[in-house]
């Protein structure tokens, strides 16, 4: 399928996007902490795919590929782009996040809801935004994607002891924070 | 009541699983659409429209003039450039957007 991307069919990247929007989408919401920055970055990341495609190596996985390819537009724009208005912004979406998390913990049937309920997950979110987005991003990726520290290394393009001591650091903050076990 | 960090982690990940509405799926796929059509509207522009650019430079040089008329021209050619340059200055923003948007 990549190779058929490769060679300009649009129709096979629509494929793509329907196999990888779930994850991709969770990723940048829990990314840029907001809804209207996540969609933005969710359609700037297939823009990029489309442009650099070509570069893919078709032996590479994709998922992670796509994560490197948000990641670094994360990275690249929208940590620039902290004007006023913009914080303004983040600062209603965390509601509606808020508000959107409280309805579905609430729609969630146990066995979630015996191990998080909804003050736990905005008390859990407001820790992980204190994270910086070295200890966050790995968070992120391990926790909340399922990945193996191997395609976190890959991901983010540092060795999988750098990934395992971020994801210590950020546990032993969070514990910190949590006052967990 | 003390839990489990690693627990917590993925129950929160599990819980905050959204779906991406349709319509940004919707929009998602025309912007790629729109962005295909889009370089190739651009590639002709460009060919139609960097041939005009130089035009006033080749007709100075090419077409032979007395003082007068070659005056008037140059003065023309200025103005031209000019106007050219005021107008991308003016739209430098949509221009910007469209090339983030091609390249």
């Amino acid at each position: 399928m990549i190779r058929r991307c490769q060679t300009g069919q649009l129709k096979m990247l629509e494929v793509l996007i329907q196999r990888y929007k779930d994850p991709l989408y969770h990723f940048c919401l829990h990314l840029c902490k907001g809804k209207s920055a996540a969609d933005d970055l969710f359609q700037d990341t297939w823009v990029r795919v489309l442009a650099n495609i070509q570069r893919l190596d078709p032996d590479r996985p994709f998922k992670t590929w796509l994560f490197t390819v948000a990641a670094n537009l994360y990275k690249d724009r929208w940590r620039k782009r902290k004007r006023w208005l913009e914080m303004v912004k983040d600062y209603h979406i965390a509601d509606v996040l808020e508000q959107q998390l409280a309805n579905l913990v609430a729609d969630t049937p146990a066995p979630d809801q015996d191990i998080l309920d909804y003050e736990q997950a905005s008390e859990l979110r407001r820790c992980l935004e204190t994270l910086s987005d070295n200890l966050r991003i790995p968070v992120i990726l391990y926790y909340f994607q399922e990945l193996t520290v191997q395609e976190i290394s890959q991901v983010l393009g540092i060795p999988p002891g750098t990934v395992k001591t971020r994801l210590h650091s950020a546990r032993g903050k969070l514990k910190t924070l949590l006052e967990v076990t | 009541m003390k839990k489990n960090l690693d627990e917590l982690l993925y129950a929160y990940g599990k819980a905050t699983r959204f779906s991406p509405p349709d319509e940004l799926i919707e929009r998602t796929t025309s912007r790629l659409r729109k962005r295909k059509s889009l370089k190739l509207w651009l590639l002709l522009a460009a060919a139609l429209g960097l041939p005009l650019l130089y035009a006033p430079f080749v007709i100075l040089i090419v077409v032979p003039m007395p003082t007068p008329q070659l005056l008037l021209f140059i003065s023309a050619t200025t103005t031209f450039y000019n106007a050219l340059i005021a107008v991308m200055w003016l739209t430098r923003t949509q221009l910007s957007k469209l090339a983030k948007e091609v390249l």
